[in-house]
């Protein structure tokens, strides 16, 4: 039986996360743990807690889960996971295992679970890791996703606390894929530039782990629901500098601009314009259409990691190599001044 | 005055049909939109805003108006329309600065460092703020450390004013690592913004 999974949904991925605003504003009274181990925690908005076993090895662990953002249950495990994996990947470590997170309801035929579940099994195992269990919920929409162990050497993490000025940044990946999937919802995405965002989204971020291991890159993170806009910032606070962004210089996904200019803009985007707002300056000489790609909420999108100027067009190089074809410099790392972010 | 339904549509539709009418509608006209969820009025409402067209909400029952200017200037529906045809076709109001030195003019420096700060001050106060501001060769010492106006410069830059420095000037007066607003550029860059811009002022 095939049922489109995209019409069960409003929202469908990353998009479907809370707003960061109302996040910190849930999070603020909670008490802060401490402990000689914790390495990275929520301080700095990372993608993945880090707690260190020995000095040479700490665990990863982190967790994401989300509604349907493709139409085929095996391309939304695929997705889901890969999405869920790539926080693992965003801290410079390598995956070890995982566990099912699932929300299905009893209305719909098991052969979709079946699919979704192997598509996540198929990207775990492609990640090198394995699932080990799982649980299981009823509820009336689908959700999948996992929960993820992986480690890195503490010497290797990679967070978003340790940008410097006169670092530039790449970006691994188009971005775009919550504006594809908002317009295939509609009927307004070309088959091909629906395919595309569905093999973008389904890509791993592994190999460009390698990469900022080989080069000892020490900040970046992995752009997914705030946006590029949104991870930019929280790197710039986190890092205590400020970002440049040539949006000139962003790379998008087939169709994208045209959709924006016909106006299929995700409410998402309109959340991450209000939680970026005030941190955040466009220059005049950014038109509306850009500053709207870059606050895209993206599934599984690619990773933004800060690089030494000697090292970028080796960097590049590796990334093109390793099939992330549209890797390319997007902006810049300055001395913090007034804002966060400035876009160009 | 047009009315477009968007009523039981889903985000992004409400907007997809809003930018449609827009396009649609002759200069002066307004547009009346009939949105029936939240999320959609918000959304649209930012959207309308963020490219300046006056909006204003009325709610009824279940349904909001949302009741847009196409124009985005009110002064268009009490111009008479053959003096509106003889105006020059979209004046282009952009304009660029550019100090290729750090001061204004020849004669006593003192008084041309002064008038900098006189000039950017009055920058600030204008209706239209320059896309971008340009240094190069000794103007790069108005955006790099001790520069005293270092605050307006900041200021317009939250503005969303570019400040925009050549690179090649910063390396040769060895001040690459001293400059403390705005960002790094090259000639390319420069010259593709100056081609694009309507005007372009000379210091």
């Amino acid at each position: 039986m095939n049922i489109d999974l995209l019409t069960l949904v409003e929202q469908g991925g990353c998009s479907a996360k809370l707003s960061a605003v109302e996040l910190n504003e849930a999070l603020a009274d909670l008490p802060k743990i401490t402990h000689k181990n914790i390495l990275v925690d929520i301080e700095t908005h990372d993608d993945a807690g880090v707690f260190k076993i020995r000095d040479d090895y700490a665990l990863i662990t982190t967790t994401d889960f989300f509604p349907p953002v493709c139409s085929g249950a095996y391309d939304f495990g695929q997705i889901a996971a890969a999405n869920a994996l790539s926080d693992v990947y965003a801290m410079g470590g390598q995956v070890l295992t995982a566990l099912n997170i699932v929300l299905f309801p009893a209305s719909l035929p098991l052969s979709i679970l079946k699919e979704i579940l192997r598509g996540g099994q198929d990207k775990v195992a492609e990640a090198g890791g394995y699932i080990l269990g799982g649980h299981t919920i009823a509820d009336d929409i689908p959700k999948y996703g996992l929960a993820v162990t992986g480690w890195v050497h503490p010497d290797k993490i990679v967070t978003n606390a340790q940008a410097e000025p006169g670092d530039v940044l790449v970006l691994t990946k188009p971005i775009g894929t919550g504006i594809i999937i908002s317009a295939h919802k509609n009927g307004l995405a070309s088959k091909e530039a629906y395919n595309l965002a569905i093999e973008n989204m389904k890509q791993l971020n592994n190999k460009g782990a390698s990469v900022m291991s080989k080069f000892g890159i020490k900040a970046g993170t992995d752009i997914t629901g705030f946006g590029l806009l949104g991870h930019a910032l929280k790197m710039a606070d986190g890092s205590k500098v400020s970002i440049r962004i040539d949006s000139a210089k962003v790379p998008f996904l087939t169709n994208v601009m045209d959709l924006i200019d016909m106006g299929c803009i995700p409410g998402s985007a309109f959340r991450n314009q209000e939680s970026t707002d005030g941190h955040c300056v466009f220059e005049a000489s950014v038109d509306y259409n850009h500053k709207m790609l870059v606050l895209d909420a993206q599934t599984s999108g690619g990773l933004l990691m800060s690089v030494k100027k000697k090292d970028v067009d080796n960097i590049l190089e590796k990334l093109k190599n390793a099939g992330y074809p549209s890797a390319t410099v997007v902006g810049e790392v300055v001395s913090r001044m007034e804002k966060s972010v400035y876009v160009g | 005055m047009k009315i477009v339904d968007v009523k039981g549509m889903k985000c992004p539709m409400p907007l997809i049909e809003t930018k449609k009418a827009l396009k649609e509608i002759e200069a002066g006209e307004t547009l009346k939109i009939l949105i029936d969820n939240e999320t959609s009025v918000k959304n649209v409402t930012h959207f309308l805003k963020d490219n300046s067209f006056p909006v204003e909400q009325v709610k009824n029952g279940d349904v909001y108006e949302l009741v847009v200017n196409r124009t985005g200037d009110d002064s268009f529906e009490t111009v008479d329309e053959v003096a509106y045809c003889e105006a020059p076709a979209q004046k282009d109001n952009s304009y660029e600065v550019v100090y290729a030195k750090d001061r204004i003019g020849e004669g006593s420096e003192e008084l041309g460092n002064a008038l900098v700060g006189a000039m950017l001050h009055s920058i600030k106060a204008m209706e239209t703020l320059p896309t971008k501001i340009i240094f190069m060769n000794s103007g790069i010492n108005l955006v790099t450390k001790g520069s005293l106006v270092l605050p307006q410069l900041k200021d317009l830059e939250a503005k969303g004013v570019g400040i925009i420095t050549c690179g090649t000037c910063l390396d040769y007066f060895g001040k690459m690592d001293e400059l403390e607003v705005g960002r790094v550029s090259n000639m390319h860059e420069i010259m593709e913004s100056m081609l694009a811009v309507g005007k372009v002022i000379n210091i």
